[in-house]
């Protein structure tokens, strides 16, 4: 075409035919290229769970959960029992289609109701026992060492980094040398708190409840997570060995434990806890936090403001489908990323498939927006405010 | 019976001797499929490498805008693919397009200006002094790859 003419290798009879075949290519080019500007212009995204296949990598929703968060991903959901699960992004779509499936011996539903909640995954978290005492562990700097004193047991920090992750250097306390003969310190060293960021050539990594290092998938998960860049701190291999490495986050991953969550809504502060998001009460603690940490800024106004809508069985295909569509635009100025989907029903079910669809209306407002993200993020890249 | 066999022996030769396939149609000898899916995929092969040369360059631009939708690798190991298959069909038929760099044609400087920019853009938060260094240093180690891989004799 431009580069060579590749019609030069065919008989003569058959090059007028190669012509057309080129135009029709062209065409498909054309065709393709518009659809792919459109779909940049106007996101969608799918995401879905099988129940009859649920540990394929395939399923894009989180592991579905019933009340105390145990697992429905079999699809057997009980009646007046709640299904949630949730998914992560970062676009701002319009509305989004729920369709369900359910198996052949399930009971057909008078009326399923789907509502759809934003904030943070973690900040979906039930609320945990308020922390009201003082942090029971405590930074003492020994003849100029850090250590960690837990438990009635004293363990050296693998750095002062390492330590200034636990408390600020304000709330760092002195200790005497004879400390270290009350309390001999521990051969295992310290590395950094639950829920702090760090950063090494490769990548940045949170540390997670489990003490490994999980590195963060890109910058706009990091973004999308609500993590702040002041946060991050720059580590060197030993002081990062010290973790083992984890598993990748990305968008639809939870914020790890030892997160701050602020509240606008309340002014609450919060911490993830082994799977709850416990509300600090005491002074001294939050101090200590917020001195290591930045709060993810979330809203408990999500929870007061979720879209609902009812499940209408289809009429094509014939099957046992239902779906319905939920406008999301209500949603779109709630901090976070994750949605979370909630499914009642008033009779026993049997899922067989649940997907979600979310899709960004073709108007000028979306393409008014996507032009705004686009030199929002140019002006990032670029360093110029 | 003999005619038939003799017929087939031909057809078979003239596939060995030019790897095309002829079909008979009516009257007249239409298909001859291998050349014409070497001249499609040299075609499909081309408008896919500027489509990607388009979607790399908005990757360069604003990092993510194509990368957090589309995994880049999966287009890049097609094209590759389609580039295997063509060199494979090409062969077969004994014709090919060699890679015969000419610095007369403007499509080699276009492409030359299109790396340039790609990579000033890549090392925009450097220095402004070290910017020119790094793109130099670059188009020499080309520069002596070439020389190397395209020398005479």
């Amino acid at each position: 075409m431009i580069l060579f003419d590749a019609a030069t290798v065919l008989p003569e009879k058959i090059r007028i035919r190669f012509r057309w075949f080129q135009v029709v290519l062209v065409l498909v080019f054309l065709f393709a290229a518009f659809m792919s500007g459109y779909a940049l212009l106007f996101p969608f995204q799918n995401f879905s769970f099988n129940f009859s296949n649920p540990d394929t990598a395939k399923n894009t929703l989180e592991d579905p959960v019933g009340p105390d968060l145990t697992s429905l991903k079999k699809g057997r959901v009980k009646a007046g029992e709640t299904l949630r699960t949730y998914a992560g992004t970062t676009a701002s779509f319009s509305s989004v289609r729920v369709d369900l499936a359910l198996e052949k011996d399930s009971p057909l539903p008078d009326m399923i109701t789907v509502s759809l909640r934003r904030s943070f995954r973690s900040f979906f978290l039930p609320a945990g026992k308020p922390l009201d005492s003082a942090p029971d562990q405590r930074v003492l700097a020994v003849d100029g060492s850090p250590y960690l004193f837990s438990q009635q047991s004293l363990s050296p920090f693998i750095s002062d980094t390492a330590a200034l992750s636990w408390a600020p250097k304000e709330k760092v306390l002195p200790g005497k040398n004879d400390i270290l003969t009350i309390f001999p310190p521990q051969d295992t060293l310290v590395g950094f708190r639950h829920g702090t960021l760090v950063s090494d050539a490769q990548g940045v990594y949170a540390i997670g409840g489990d003490d490994k290092a999980h590195p963060i998938g890109n910058t706009t998960v990091f973004e999308s997570l609500g993590f702040h860049w002041n946060d991050v701190r720059p580590v060197s291999e030993e002081e990062l060995g010290l973790h083992k490495r984890g598993k990748i986050i990305l968008f639809d991953a939870a914020q790890p434990d030892g997160t701050v969550f602020l509240d606008r809504a309340t002014k609450q502060y919060y911490v993830i806890d082994s799977g709850t998001k416990a509300p600090i009460v005491n002074k001294d603690r939050l101090d200590t936090l917020l001195g290591v940490t930045t709060p993810i800024e979330a809203t408990s106004d999500t929870f007061r403001r979720p879209v609902k809508c009812v499940l209408n069985k289809n009429i094509l295909p014939f099957g046992r489908t239902y779906s319905c569509d939920i406008p999301i635009e209500s949603l779109r100025n709630l901090p976070g990323g994750s949605f979370e989907l909630s499914l009642d029903s008033v009779r026993d079910l049997h899922l067989a498939d649940l997907s979600l669809s979310f899709h960004t209306s073709p108007d000028w407002q979306n393409f008014s927006l996507f032009l705004t993200q686009l030199k929002e993020r140019f002006l990032a890249v670029y360093g110029k405010k | 019976m003999n005619r038939q066999k003799k017929t087939i022996r031909k057809r078979f030769s003239t596939i060995r001797s030019t790897g095309a396939v002829f079909v008979k149609n009516s009257r007249e000898w239409i298909v001859s499929m291998f050349p014409f899916s070497y001249a499609a995929l040299l075609d499909i092969i081309e408008l896919s490498l500027f489509a990607f040369a388009l979607i790399i360059t908005a990757e360069a631009v604003l990092p993510g805008i194509i990368s957090l939708r589309l995994n880049l690798a999966k287009p890049f190991f097609v094209i590759l693919i389609l580039i295997a298959l063509s060199g494979l069909i090409g062969r077969k038929i004994g014709a090919s397009f060699p890679f015969v760099p000419d610095k007369k044609s403007p499509v080699t400087w276009i492409g030359i200006s299109w790396l340039a920019f790609l990579l000033t853009l890549s090392s925009i938060k450097f220095s402004p002094f070290l910017v020119p260094i790094i793109v130099g240093a670059f188009f020499l180690i080309i520069r002596l790859f070439w020389k190397l891989l395209f020398r005479k004799g």
